[in-house]
């Protein structure tokens, strides 16, 4: 981790509109997230840590308030520019999985190497895929589908998906949400990986207090916005965690 | 069902809309032809009847040479006769203002009071003042080919005489609902064959014939014995040069429009009833795939406490609302496009008294079809669902469940591109949904190529005649035999390039105690103007050696008859025994062939053998009309056709089915369109969350689109062959309906068509799935991620 700030959110709004209602879930909320730094959004269920992400992932666009990135607004960004800036600098990791159920572990990792820079068929893209699949230690499992894995393979999968074109930031939305501890322990040991070895600057939602302490640091929301900012000096390692 | 699940019922529907739409517009399209066409054929044949009863259409028809106007009288006092009109009936000519003679029928009938049999309906005008002369009423489709109003003069000949009479009105007759001169030339046009009705006494005395009438028209008591009455009537009418009976089914335009009917009807049940079942089969399909991909809710409902009868309520109502529209919109649809049909086709065909009627049986039928489809549609995965238990059918994840497989079988031998290997993964290894799309293209292109393939038929049909059977130009018939000095005359004319003789008349095929009525026609087996369209490896010479006889497929089917077998020919010369050489595959059905050889020794001894009726010439374009007049001039030239007028009066005929077929192509392409629009729609909806994946993670927009693209592509490869296959069987199973003693049909498609249809089906797989594109790529990402789709 530096100080060199990658992700800054300034007085961020989002509204929605439910029928007659305006629903606020975000109100001005502002924050920074340094580069290489393993950062915990915690909070519970309407407290806008999912519509951050949603914001800082391009998946959504803020009411008012600005999101920058690398230095760049990407609120300015078309749509298109908005998919190039997914697929470079971004990595996505859903609570769902979200492999495409007709493509092995290999090649749903191939599939979004073949998004990215690195064009062109053959073994470069299938060396590469697997090389993804050897660091999240699913060598041996490359050409089976996600229905045949299990739910924190799949989510290892999804990992060296997010992950294969090396983007500077991960986004994990509920990552261990539907594995049991050992499986999410496992998944979250990878998260780290990456984070320490690659300097991958991940950014992981969850309500589940107990993955707080491997963060570096931990924001916490409510109502939409930020109520504190905790660093951990020493972060637990993966083993230690327990839900 | 409580108010909540009937708001959810509704809001299902609602957020769904295209596809409810589409669902229900299947529906109604199945019921709208299912009601329409088959109400058609009820009102047409209502019409008809309501026709004959009211202008008193002659039971039985007796033509004599001549007779007192009292065997009228004699004939009225059959036992079972309950009317009679004698009459004097002549063919004649009529001259065009233009100076051109066409054939003309002259009708005698009386001016104090109206036939009791075979009356006329007056649409114009007036009908006769007692004792009038130098008047007429015109025929409506002659009156209105050539627009004559009353006022108007009339120029026929009377006796040979050219006459000008004032025309007082026009009037349809229920002998000419069709204008056929003959049972053995059933089509004639208004534009060549004149029907004049003249004051009965005017035309006695312009033949010579006062006080004598040469037809009995009759019509029978409810009670009577038909063949009993006639055989009286015959025996009284015999003494006066009896010359034919003829019943009302064997009266020509009578039995023009029942054929017609006759065929329409097979038509008007197995065309709609096709679509209708390829709806009902398609709603089962789609609306099943609808209610399977809300398992997750179902699981919900259970486990909120929802009983399984409470469930299956609500997706059968779910069903059924979707049914009820459907039904309800093709019954109002049906009757009036069912009103449309039979008001404009009588109006083509002249029939004047058009009769359309709701049929409750007709809407009972079709709606207890589509409804029972609809609910077991909705109420077989809903039960399905049911039977899960909650916590399954909550985390059924549609995706997945349609995704169970391996790797291809092609991509052991084949490093395909990853763009290649998801789409073709994608097609095959989510099986359900494929085949369920590909049955969706199949009766896509069933519907399309059957309604097409009638169209491409009779196109090809009447090219046929008038090209390869029919190579003359013009062809004119004698009333009497002809010799061959005018054969020589002929052929000396300016413009004649080549005239060939034929002798044709009525006869009879006898096989065993099986027999049919037919032309037959004998000429040289050199001959070059008739084509007989024989199996490839047999020439003309070889099928018209003497003894031998060529017949239609369809005869020789209908007499049970195999090449080599011996029937009997009589004609009005004698019979004689010929062997079935040969089939000739044309669209007239009951037509014979013979070489000139058997007349010749038919005929009696001193009669020259060179001897014909018919002349078949091939003009100059420029001099064609001048030869028709010419030919028109001739003696006892009964009448004179080109092949261009002849080919317009059969495509006249055949107004009513282009129309049946065109509207029949429309609804397919419809139908088609609804049908891969759900196909494609329901299929992106199951994989909503891993197309948004895709997006989320950086797939561009054209990679979306190009990759549904490339799985149309596949699925519309893989369904070519069967769609082809079955389009075709289909046609041919229909076209066997169509088929009858007037008609040769022969199902065609032609190749562009199969082009054409195939491309067409792939434009729509993709404009179907446009939509559902478009819907892609306004989802909400961050939201379509996370659901279970």
């Amino acid at each position: 981790m530096n100080d060199q700030t990658i992700i800054e959110c300034q007085a961020l709004t989002r509204d929605y509109q439910m029928g007659e209602v305006t629903v606020q879930a975000l109100r001005g909320l502002n924050l920074e997230v340094c580069q290489g730094e393993l950062l915990v959004l915690l909070g519970p269920s309407g407290s806008g840590k999912t519509t951050t992400v949603n914001l800082i992932g391009g998946l959504d666009r803020p009411t008012s308030g600005r999101v920058i990135v690398d230095g760049e607004d990407i609120g300015r960004y078309s749509d298109t520019r908005l998919t190039d800036y997914r697929r470079r600098k971004l990595g996505f990791v859903f609570q769902l999985f979200n492999l495409i159920p007709s493509l092995t572990a290999v090649e749903n990792v191939e599939f979004a190497l073949a998004l990215g820079d690195q064009h062109g068929n053959g073994n470069g893209i299938w060396d590469n895929a697997m090389e993804m699949l050897t660091l999240v230690g699913l060598e041996a499992r490359a050409d089976h589908f996600p229905a045949q894995l299990s739910g924190g393979e799949q989510q290892r999968v999804a990992i060296a998906r997010a992950l294969a074109n090396r983007p500077p930031i991960l986004l994990c939305d509920e990552p261990t949400g539907n594995l049991d501890v050992d499986t999410g322990r496992q998944v979250l040991g990878v998260l780290r990986d990456f984070n320490r070895r690659d300097g991958v600057t991940v950014m992981l939602i969850t309500h589940n207090q107990a993955i707080a302490p491997m963060a570096d640091r931990v924001i916490r929301l409510s109502a939409g916005e930020v109520v504190s900012v905790s660093v951990n000096e020493t972060p637990a390692s993966v083993s230690e965690l327990d839900w | 069902m409580n108010r909540v699940l009937w708001r959810k019922t509704w809001r299902d529907l609602w957020s769904s809309r295209g596809q409810t739409l589409a669902l229900i517009f299947l529906v109604a399209m199945g019921i709208t032809s299912y009601v329409a066409f088959i109400g058609a054929y009820r009102d047409l044949d209502t019409s008809y009847q309501t026709t004959y009863e009211r202008l008193d259409f002659a039971a039985v028809t007796f033509t004599m040479h001549g007779a007192p106007e009292s065997v009228a009288e004699e004939v009225a006092g059959v036992d079972g006769v309950q009317a009679v009109t004698g009459r004097v009936v002549v063919d004649s000519g009529y001259e065009l203002p233009d100076g051109a003679p066409i054939r003309a029928r002259l009708i005698g009938l009386p001016t104090a009071n109206r036939p009791a049999v075979n009356d006329v309906l007056v649409e114009q005008g007036r009908y006769f003042e007692a004792g009038e002369r130098d008047v007429a009423l015109v025929e409506s489709h002659f009156a209105d080919y050539y627009e004559k109003v009353p006022g108007d003069p009339l120029t026929p000949f009377l006796n040979g005489q050219r006459q000008t009479l004032d025309m007082v009105g026009a009037a349809a007759s229920p002998e000419y609902l069709v204008v056929s001169p003959s049972r053995q030339q059933v089509l004639s046009a208004a534009s060549n064959f004149a029907v004049l009705f003249l004051p009965l006494e005017q035309l006695q005395a312009a033949y010579g014939m006062e006080g004598q009438i040469n037809q009995v028209a009759v019509l029978l008591s409810a009670a009577a014995d038909q063949t009993a009455v006639i055989d009286a009537i015959e025996a009284k009418l015999s003494v006066h040069g009896l010359e034919s009976t003829t019943l009302r089914e064997d009266q020509p335009s009578n039995a023009a429009l029942q054929l017609d009917l006759e065929g329409y009807a097979e038509m008007a049940y197995a065309m709609p009833a096709l679509i209708l079942v390829i709806a009902a089969a398609s709603v089962y399909v789609m609306l099943g795939r609808v209610v399977n991909a809300q398992q997750p809710n179902i699981g919900l409902m259970k486990a909120l406490g929802y009983a399984n009868r409470a469930v299956l309520l609500h997706y059968l109502a779910f069903a059924l609302l979707i049914g009820l529209v459907g039904t309800v919109i093709g019954i109002g649809l049906g009757a009036l496009l069912g009103r449309g049909v039979t008001t404009n086709y009588a109006q083509e065909l002249g029939i004047p008294l058009v009769r359309t009627r709701f049929y409750p049986d007709l809407v009972l039928s079709g709606s207890v079809l589509s409804l029972v489809f609809s609910a077991a549609a909705g109420l077989g995965p809903a039960r399905s669902a049911t039977q899960r238990q909650p916590a399954e059918a909550m985390n059924f994840d549609p995706a997945l469940a349609n995704a169970a497989g391996k790797r291809l079988f092609l991509e052991r031998w084949l490093r395909l591109p990853l763009w290649i290997r998801l789409p073709l993964r994608t097609v095959f290894r989510a099986r359900r949904r494929t085949l369920s799309n590909l049955l969706g293209i199949v009766f896509a292109f069933i519907l399309v190529l059957t309604s097409w393939s009638w169209l491409d038929s009779m196109a090809y049909l009447l090219d046929l005649t008038f090209t390869e059977v029919n190579r003359w130009d013009v062809e004119a018939v004698f009333n009497t035999p002809q010799s061959g000095d005018l054969l020589q005359r002929v052929a000396e004319w300016e413009g004649v390039q080549a005239v060939e003789p034929a002798v044709s008349l009525p006869a009879t095929v006898v096989v065993g105690d099986q027999e049919s009525e037919l032309v037959v026609t004998a000429f040289a087996p050199d001959q070059s103007m008739h084509g007989l369209q024989l199996e490839r490896d047999l020439s003309p010479e070889a099928a018209l050696a003497p003894g031998n006889i060529v017949l239609t497929p369809p005869l020789a089917e209908q007499l049970g008859l195999a090449i080599g077998d011996t029937v009997t020919l009589e004609t009005a010369f004698g019979d004689t025994s010929l062997i079935y050489s040969a089939a000739s595959d044309e669209l007239a059905a009951e037509v014979a062939y013979v070489g000139r050889d058997v007349i010749a020794q038919m005929l009696p001894p001193g009669m020259d053998d060179a001897l014909f009726n018919v002349l078949h010439l091939q003009v100059t374009d420029q001099r064609a009309d001048e030869i028709k007049k010419q030919l028109y001039g001739l003696p006892n030239a009964a009448s004179v056709m080109l092949r261009t007028e002849a080919r317009a009066v059969w495509e006249q005929f055949m107004t009513l089915f282009y129309a049946f077929f065109a509207i029949l192509v429309l609804f397919s392409l419809g139908l088609a369109f609804a049908l891969l629009y759900n196909a494609m729609t329901v299929s992106v909806s199951e994989r909503q969350r891993e197309l948004a994946t895709m997006r989320a993670i950086g797939a561009r927009r054209r990679l979306i689109g190009r990759l549904l693209v490339e799985e149309n592509v596949i699925l519309w490869l893989l369904a070519l062959a069967p769609g082809m296959v079955a389009g075709w069987w289909i046609a041919v199973q229909l076209g066997k309906l169509f088929s009858s003693e007037l008609f040769n049909f022969q199902i065609v498609i032609e190749p562009r068509t199969y082009a054409f249809t195939a491309l067409g089906i792939l434009v729509t797989m993709i404009l179907a799935a446009v939509p559902a594109f478009r819907r892609i790529n306004r989802l909400n990402l961050a939201e379509a991620t996370k659901v279970l789709t």
